[in-house]
């Protein structure tokens, strides 16, 4: 099945081969993560997300650790047709929990490893494949150089945090040099969480869960509400006032919850985060995007009405498939919105996360003539970013 | 314009600050440094005596060349900071620092014969 690319997917996924990432290692790392890569930093869960094949397993493409580069590129291309995907950004999900990893010079290693793998054998522009190299934690000036080596490809439209397991969290000024480098290319950040093992490692009272169902509930949106409270009062925007920022992962519920909570904590301690000249919620409404994965589904479509007016989601929210993930999401999530005009639907699959992302460093890419044209027939007007 | 009578000057200074019936309105009066002020009494937030809240200099923050947050103390800003959550308003405008669009109603004070009196008329009924 093929659709009309009309989407810009902000968040996919594909099950990619990390046992030839060694190859991209310099040495020590080269031979001291040879052949063990895929084992050693597969998530651990406490369930299997496919629920015992109840949902169908084969749409992660199989075994790709046995594929070869092409055959992972037929797939990544043959999942967005059937979504009506024009542009898909991969974010590299065997990389979420990085952040649990506590060896420094590994990580960055790994790192780098994976946005020259990525580059080299999976992202094209031109066929609307982009990539977000992944900085984590643990070195900063690293990182930064790191963005600084890779920004010009003009398959990177971002760079990526993992929102899992960081210390101290991504609003310290430790960071700087990695927030300098991504407005120093026009990159945004993307804050990409994990799941099962979240609140089994990142917060001990947690600990004990029993099923997946327990952890993966709330184990992305705890990460993101630990990341978002941190970069808020810690004045990232205020810091980078051209910074853009989208959080994935945590459908969308929780961001009017996060806009008022912290509102109201502001007013109570100010004093705190005095470096804030307006309340938090301001200035998610001007610095902060969010991934619209995994949608909350209420019955009464005014209470997601409701949601989409008190956080502006026809500006701050994106589409976010997840696929091929267990949780994915369909784009008939957003379609079905009946308060949505058209127009706001065109905003929500496309225009915001053209306003948000870096897509024209290599020029106009031919999707995006594409994506104005599955608009121009349906009789929505799309105009390039 | 009316005038209500608060009490002696230099009682106020020693006190640092009084609470008086207004037209039957709870305000507070201030003395810090050389200045006088008045607001109304209730916390806009949720209802609380403000005016018996401590009053002390605005901190506040700025970013030093490396965009590290370095905080300071404004003396040129003090606050009286609500004693039941601790919002913080503007003793000049009444303006909460957190949140521009929170007020307290506030009152001129003026100074006549070594007696300070809280000047109520229209202008200061329009900023509630």
């Amino acid at each position: 099945v093929t659709k009309p690319p009309r989407i810009v997917d902000t968040d996919s996924h594909y099950a990619e081969n990390i046992k030839g990432l060694w190859k991209y290692m310099n040495e020590p790392w080269r031979s001291r993560t040879r052949g063990r890569l895929a084992e050693r930093y597969l998530p651990i869960s406490i369930g299997d997300r496919f629920m015992d094949d109840r949902i169908d397993r084969t749409r992660q493409f199989g075994d790709t650790d046995d594929l070869d580069p092409g055959a992972v590129n037929k797939t990544i291309e043959e999942c967005m047709a059937a979504l009506g995907v024009a542009a898909t950004l991969l974010v590299p999900n065997k990389f979420a929990l990085i952040g649990h990893l506590s060896v420094r010079e590994m990580a960055v290693a790994l790192c780098n490893a994976h946005i020259d793998y990525h580059l080299n054998e999976v992202a094209d522009a031109a066929r609307g494949i982009y990539t977000l190299p992944v900085v984590s934690w643990h070195d900063p000036e690293a990182g930064a150089a790191m963005i600084d080596r890779v920004a010009d490809n003009p398959a990177v439209a971002g760079v990526c945090l993992m929102t899992s397991h960081t210390m101290p969290p991504w609003g310290d000024v430790r960071y700087n040099p990695i927030y300098e480098a991504c407005v120093r290319h026009g990159l945004p950040v993307v804050m990409h969480g994990d799941s099962g093992m979240t609140l089994t490692e990142g917060a001990g009272y947690a600990d004990g869960f029993q099923s997946l169902i327990e952890s993966h509930s709330i184990g992305f949106l705890v990460s993101n509400e630990i990341q978002l409270t941190s970069m808020i009062f810690q004045g990232v925007a205020i810091r980078y006032p051209e910074l853009k920022i989208v959080f994935l992962e945590s459908g969308l519920m929780y961001v009017p919850m996060m806009m008022y909570r912290l509102d109201e904590y502001f007013l109570k301690r100010r004093a705190e985060a005095p470096l804030l000249e307006m309340p938090p919620s301001e200035y998610v409404r001007r610095h902060f995007w969010f991934g619209t994965q995994p949608i909350e589904a209420p019955r009464d479509p005014r209470a997601m009405e409701a949601i989409f007016e008190m956080a502006d989601g026809r500006d701050r929210f994106v589409f976010a498939s997840d696929y091929p993930h267990w949780d994915y999401d369909d784009p008939i999530t957003i379609d079905r919105l009946s308060f949505l005009s058209r127009e706001d639907k065109a905003k929500v699959f496309a225009l915001n996360a053209l306003g948000v992302f870096r897509f024209e460093k290599g020029g106009k890419q031919p999707w995006q003539n594409a994506l104005s044209d599955a608009w121009k027939t349906s009789g929505q007007p799309v105009p390039s970013s | 314009v009316a005038e209500r009578l608060v009490g002696r000057v230099e009682d106020l200074r020693a006190a640092g600050s009084v609470v008086v019936d207004v037209d039957g309105r709870s305000v507070g009066v201030f003395s810090v440094g050389d200045s006088l002020y008045a607001l109304r009494n209730r916390c806009p937030h949720q209802g609380g005596p403000l005016c018996a809240g401590v009053v002390v200099d605005a901190v506040r923050a700025r970013l030093d060349e490396r965009k590290h947050i370095v905080e300071y103390v404004d003396e040129t800003t003090q606050v009286v900071a609500c004693p039941w959550h601790g919002v913080e308003f503007d003793l000049r405008t009444g303006v909460a620092l957190a949140d521009p669009a929170l007020r307290v109603r506030t009152y001129p004070v003026v100074v006549r014969d070594g007696h300070v009196h809280v000047v109520v008329d229209g202008s200061a009924e329009k900023q509630r």
